[in-house]
């Protein structure tokens, strides 16, 4: 018993990290909260839906879904964010126009494919298969997903720090004054790490329409888990953020398996809540403020 | 026409003006210090010469013969100008070695050289550990190391000296005549440790309220009397 | 004559919901994504109350508390934190209050939603409920007017330009804020009450994050701080897919496109209105 909850735990972990660092790599070189990554959380498993009953191939579907997702992150920031970007309380006002963002693509989504769960199937019934291990049970597709979330974060991982793509970005997303005096292209890097984590929202929307399915409104929740997990990691790095997803995915994966499935959303929320109460320096918000000038 | 040339220039903060009649001339390979109280406008001269305020007017303005007010930073940048602030002038997060490395490929030049821990020796500690685990003075021999690594033709100072000891001061006042020697760099430098430098400085400028009240050069920096004099009408009220 | 009706009494209920986030939010410039929350626990309050055979005195009382209670403790929460950070801790707590709704199923009977829920016999009627709409929402227009030219209004104003100032001015800042969320919240809730018994069946889905969205949305393109703007705003996004649906532009007016309108609306009055200096209150 206590194997199969390690296995959902590190199920959900991984799937959560996933999910955490694409939000990570819009949000902290930015420093604005872009609320439509919901929507392109869900537009990729969506474009890859619309695909496949128009009779295309799975690996074609795969390619479009995620460019339909880093095309909707990457033009939201370059053709309207940006826009916003000099003036006065920037950061709210970003946050606003995202979430008017969110309500026209999911609307978009809901008109197009109905509310109701679907399902991403890329290869006609392969991944509900059951593989049964010596104490515990997996889907294919959890297999699946497990092997490509690890390999995406292991390679992430790689490119924040051990590139000069991801040096600059780091720089940028502690000291944006300094990174400009030192001669990083501040708004080049911002595009770059936005379309990088649109691209692998895309990835987890997939992964997750594999798995459990996908509604268009379920990408807000997501966002949600992402921002807690950021929260939990410290807020400063990409290596905490993803400490912080294995923190959420235990706390969710135990409240699934010993209480119910439903309520681990909501204690992740309460999570969320108690930390903003009680280390609400962990969040630094006013500093944050300061920090965009 | 000298490498950085000013003269009267208005700067500021949006609607708070701070630079009212700031001056300074450097010759290609020369070193000008810039001293004054507090409040003087020093920072910010050297903060308008890199594009960070707000400009306002200037009978000349130019670096390189470009004019400041008219030209992109990063143009600027590749005409050989860098800049050190006071502070937070080193990526925390990051380690010695990626803090340089990012001031390089900025500039499109290869990786840290290789002789760079010979003509700053202590600079081998500071290579592999994140800028947050060093010491004040580390850390800012990593800033102006920063500054100095991509060879500008101007390199601007603003108080490298700053929390620095003894020996931290005659490391960095070495390292600058090394740098200056060696590759001809230009340096601008405000510091109001303005004793330690003014043996290797062949300009100095007094400033006071937003305006350059003073001007000493090589000849009248060998006096100390004038000096001192010169440093009184600056700094008393 | 019905269709007419309904459209005066969602136009209404709409009003009251901008108006009442406005007097919060609006004046304070904490934009807060709770609205559709409280207007949720309102009508829950109501149909759960009503239908365990409270009477109409008491159902009112215990709903309206229940509201405020609950942001009571969300003004505790949020108040610590400011800016984005506020608007993502509301955003979380409308996010607990659906999970709540939906499922908490031993109270509200998740998913499935509450049925027959009972009336107050004067509004039972399209007429009568139309009626009773149209004058709430010109009371609250007049009251929230009113007070937002008092000193009360000032003094949010005074709290959205500098809070530290107002502190050391010695203004209870904390009571100040709290009771004005209280206020926006309970009339929230008042509104979930009318709504709960105008459509008699209620289900989680009528209270999810995307309605708090449309109501702010209300609220920026009326201009923050306006009680006519998020009145008149309001009114107009209700009345736009329904003009839309006269000009021939069929399928406007349901759930989905209509959100999809006023996000779009918000995004427009985002980018034409945010110069350089505007700060977020005064867009």
């Amino acid at each position: 018993m206590g194997m199969q909850l390690l296995v959902n735990s590190l199920y959900s972990f991984l799937m959560l990290a996933l999910v955490a660092a694409s939000f990570f790599l819009v949000f902290k070189p930015s420093k604005y909260f872009h609320i439509s990554h919901a929507a392109v959380i869900v537009l990729s498993a969506y474009t890859f839906l619309f695909c496949r009953t128009a009779g295309l191939g799975p690996l074609f579907a795969g390619v479009a879904a995620l460019a339909a997702a880093t095309a909707l992150g990457s033009l939201s920031e370059l053709v309207l964010y940006r826009r916003l970007s000099v003036s006065r309380d920037a950061g709210i006002k970003v946050l606003v126009l995202s979430l008017g963002v969110y309500l026209v693509v999911q609307n978009i989504l809901s008109i197009g494919f109905g509310d109701q769960i679907q399902l991403v199937d890329p290869c006609n019934g392969c991944l509900r298969r059951v593989l049964v291990g010596s104490s515990f049970v997996v889907s294919s597709a959890q297999l699946g997903n497990v092997v490509i979330a690890g390999t995406t974060l292991a390679g992430l991982l790689v490119v924040w720090y051990r590139t000069s793509f991801g040096r600059a970005a780091r720089s940028v997303s502690e000291n944006r004054e300094l990174a400009g005096i030192i001669g990083v292209n501040t708004n080049r890097i911002i595009l770059l790490s936005v379309a990088l984590g649109s691209c692998v929202a895309g990835i987890a929307g997939l992964l997750i329409g594999f798995e459990v399915g996908i509604t268009p409104t379920a990408g807000f929740s997501y966002l949600l888990f992402a921002i807690i997990a950021m929260v939990i990691g410290g807020n400063e790095s990409l290596l905490g953020t993803i400490a912080g997803a294995l923190l959420l995915g235990a706390l969710q994966s135990g409240t699934a398996f010993f209480i119910d499935s439903k309520w681990a959303s909501t204690i992740s929320y309460v999570v969320l809540i108690a930390f903003l109460l009680i280390r609400p320096e962990g969040v630094k918000s006013l500093n944050l403020a300061l920090e965009r000038r | 026409m000298s490498l950085l040339e000013i003269r009267k220039l208005e700067a500021g903060y949006g609607s708070r003006q701070v630079l009212f009649d700031a001056v300074a001339e450097v010759e290609r390979g020369q070193i000008a210090l810039i001293v004054g109280p507090n409040g003087s406008g020093k920072s910010t001269l050297l903060k308008a010469i890199y594009r960070q305020c707000d400009f306002k007017s200037a009978n000349e303005f130019s670096f390189d013969a470009l004019s400041i007010a008219k030209t992109p930073l990063q143009r600027l940048m590749r005409a050989g100008l860098a800049y050190v602030p006071q502070h937070k002038n080193v990526f925390n997060r990051l380690t010695g070695r990626e803090n340089l490395q990012l001031a390089l490929v900025m500039r499109g030049k290869p990786d840290v050289p290789s002789g760079l821990t010979e003509q700053i020796p202590e600079i081998g500690r500071i290579l592999g550990r994140t800028a947050g685990q060093l010491s004040g003075g580390q850390r800012q021999l990593l800033a102006l190391t920063m500054g100095l690594i991509v060879r500008p033709k101007l390199l601007l100072l603003d108080e490298p000296l700053a929390g620095l000891d003894e020996r931290g001061s005659s490391t960095v006042a070495a390292t600058i005549r090394l740098h200056q020697e060696e590759y001809g760099i230009a340096f601008l430098i405000v510091e109001h440790r303005y004793k330690r430098l003014i043996a290797l400085a062949d300009r100095c400028y007094g400033m006071k309220l937003g305006r350059t009240i003073t001007r000493l050069d090589r000849a009248q920096l060998q006096d100390a009397h004038r000096v001192d004099s010169a440093m009184r009408e600056v700094f008393v009220l | 004559m019905d269709y007419f009706l309904h459209i005066a009494i969602v136009a209404s209920l709409y009003a009251m919901l901008a108006m009442s986030l406005n007097f919060f939010s609006g004046n304070t410039g904490l934009l807060s994504l709770t609205h559709a929350g409280f207007y949720g626990l309102g009508a829950y309050g109501w149909a759960l109350a009503a239908a365990n055979g409270l009477s109409f005195a008491l159902a009112p009382i215990i709903a309206l508390a229940a509201v405020s209670l609950s942001a009571l403790v969300v003004s505790l929460v949020a108040f610590r934190t400011r800016d984005d950070y506020f608007v993502i801790i509301t955003l979380s707590v409308q996010m607990l209050i659906f999970d709540i709704l939906n499922n908490f199923s031993v109270i509200t009977n998740g998913p499935l939603g509450i049925r027959a829920i009972p009336q107050v016999p004067l509004i039972s009627s399209a007429g009568g409920m139309a009626i009773f709409a149209v004058s709430s929402a010109l009371v609250i227009y007049v009251a929230l007017w009113r007070l937002n030219r008092s000193s009360w209004g000032a003094n949010l104003r005074g709290i959205r330009d500098d809070e530290l100032m107002m502190i050391a001015l010695g203004k209870p800042v904390p009571r100040i804020k709290t009771i004005t969320f209280l206020i926006g919240a309970a009339i929230a809730g008042y509104v979930g009450m009318l709504f709960a018994q105008y459509v008699t069946f209620i289900d989680p889905t009528s209270f999810t994050i995307s309605e708090s969205i449309v109501v702010l949305a209300m609220i920026v393109v009326g201009g923050l701080g306006s009680v006519h703007g998020a009145l008149l705003a309001a009114v107009a996004l209700v009345m736009l897919p329904e003009a839309l649906r006269f000009f021939g532009i069929p399928g406007v007016a349901e759930g989905n496109a209509r959100q999809m309108l006023y996000g779009a609306a918000l995004v427009v009055i985002m980018l034409l209105r945010s110069g350089a200096n505007t700060r977020v209150s005064s867009l």
